[in-house]
């Protein structure tokens, strides 16, 4: 670990003492009042401050005026106090203190402060080539956010992230994790692909005979998230149920697999996100509200496409970084800078990769309307079907698409069998296999 | 006077957790900083006294 320039600011010799025992392998300089501290950090350039705020017995709070100082010189700046005295948590946080702790548990606290002051650093060295090849905008207030994500991503607090479809919500969850410093993996799930059954052992994961078909253990998302993080997209379409049995794992920490008798344990990340206004969806009963307070402990909304027009030649840009460059003409850049992108990013994508494919490298308003025209006819986008392909298998989530359309088939034909196997002209014998597959169906 | 004995509670309360996590590293420390923790300690649970002696 690097080395860093530290100021410990504490007048009980007891507490410094065991400030400095964590702070081992860094170069430490202590004081125990006002004046010995800013003359400190008026001579000396430090990565940290730690700052007692009570300095000496009939003191009145002068490690405020510290703190004052050390931010002037722009250092991180770290409270370590007795008291919890809202007023004074206020006031620092306002003098611009970055972490604000009540004594106790130093021996936990000072790492985690590290560990963060070393991801805010990360963070700034590597903001350039986050927003040029990460998460690639040029808008200021979309930065901002991002930036604020990250600078919470070594924090454990769930992150929901809102923002219509295609605006980048995967991506910004793996960028968190990978600030997150987590060991494990980044696991994600879309919870509208799945069915009430379906979702629950995804996300627990089953024991050997909890159904027919389970015939050995398998780990759920949960547990494979296991000191990782668990991205769940569109996770309004769960059920409330689901929601419920959720939370409690949140909390818990652990849960049961579907068919177990036998608590399995999970220190996993939440990162939620839904496209829908979760307020909105608690209103018509779709979100739990005890949920939703513990899932959005930092709400992150990222703008659509159409509010960050900057982004778009940006974004063709890395699209085409390896691939043939495109020529827009004055009147394809008018119909890119004013159109809608009602799917966003993801459509920006798609229509590239047709351009590139499909024209001269000069781009006229004529192919564009073209594209957009023939877009149109197609009923699911394939780089969403490529993507929940490679998550699940191709053979699974062709099975999946074909139950979804027989049970559409089978709503719009009131509910007979025979009527939608004619009109979807499969076999019964696929039909079963089907319902088996994903009902536990046993005829 | 409400505004010192705050002064001093606050003071004691610090102190208390100190001598907590004192204890919570001693088994990890070697004989010369046991020592040093010790001499420390001890300081630190006389100012103790000394601060409650003031509260009566």
């Amino acid at each position: 670990m690097k080395k860093l320039s530290i100021l410990v600011v504490e007048d009980d010799k007891l507490s410094q003492k065991i400030i400095l025992k964590n702070l081992d392998g860094h170069k430490v300089d202590t004081a125990d009042n006002y004046s010995k501290s800013s003359e400190y950090i008026k001579k000396n350039n430090y990565d940290i401050c730690f700052i007692d705020l009570v300095l000496g017995k009939n003191d009145n709070f002068s490690g405020l005026r510290v703190l004052e100082e050390a931010k002037k010189k722009n250092i991180y700046s770290v409270i370590i106090s007795g008291s919890g005295n809202d007023e004074i948590i206020g006031k620092s946080y306002s003098l611009g203190a970055d972490d604000y702790y009540l004594k106790g548990n130093e021996n936990k606290v000072i790492t985690e402060v590290i560990k963060r002051f070393l991801n805010y650093k990360k963070i700034e060295t590597d903001r350039e080539k986050i927003f040029s090849e990460e998460f690639i905008t040029k808008d200021e207030e979309t930065k901002k956010t991002i930036i604020t994500a990250l600078k919470s991503a070594s924090h454990d607090a769930p992150i929901m992230i809102l923002g219509p479809t295609g605006t980048g919500k995967t991506t910004l969850a793996k960028l968190i994790h990978k600030y997150s410093h987590r060991d494990g993996n980044f696991v994600d799930i879309n919870c509208s692909a799945y069915n009430e059954e379906l979702i629950e052992t995804e996300l627990f994961g089953y024991v050997k005979g909890a159904f027919t078909g389970a015939s050995e253990n398998k780990n759920g998302k949960l547990k494979e998230a296991d000191n990782g993080t668990l991205f769940m997209d569109e996770i309004g379409t769960m059920s409330l149920e689901m929601q419920k049995k959720l939370l409690k794992a949140i909390e818990e920490k652990s849960f049961y697999p579907v068919g177990a008798n036998k608590k399995e344990k999970s220190d996993f990340r939440l990162i939620s996100a839904t496209l829908e206004d979760p307020l909105k969806l608690i209103k018509e009963n779709q979100l739990r509200t005890d949920f939703y307070s513990r899932i959005n402990t930092i709400t992150i909304y990222l703008k659509p496409l159409r509010q960050r027009i900057n982004d778009i030649f940006a974004l063709i840009e890395s699209f085409t970084k390896d691939k043939r460059k495109l020529y827009f003409s004055k009147e394809a850049t008018n119909f890119l800078l004013t159109y809608d992108w009602p799917e966003n990013v993801r459509e920006l994508k798609s229509m590239i990769d047709y351009l590139v494919l499909n024209s001269k490298g000069n781009i006229d308003i004529d192919i564009l309307k073209y594209f957009f025209k023939t877009k149109q006819k197609q009923p699911i986008n394939i780089e969403d079907m490529l993507s929940h392909s490679k998550e699940k298998g191709l053979d699974n989530f062709l099975d999946e698409l074909a139950y979804k359309i027989m049970k559409k088939s089978l709503e719009l034909n009131e509910n007979k069998p025979t009527k939608m196997l004619k009109e979807l002209k499969i076999s019964t014998r696929r039909y079963y296999s089907l319902l088996k597959k994903f009902e536990n169906y046993e005829g | 006077m409400k505004d010192s004995v705050e002064k001093i509670l606050h003071t004691i309360k610090s102190k208390s957790i100190a001598l907590k996590n004192a204890a919570e590293i001693f088994k990890d420390l070697d004989e010369k900083e046991r020592k040093e923790m010790i001499d420390l300690m001890k300081s630190t649970s006389k100012e103790l006294a000394d601060l409650i002696k003031e509260l009566e």
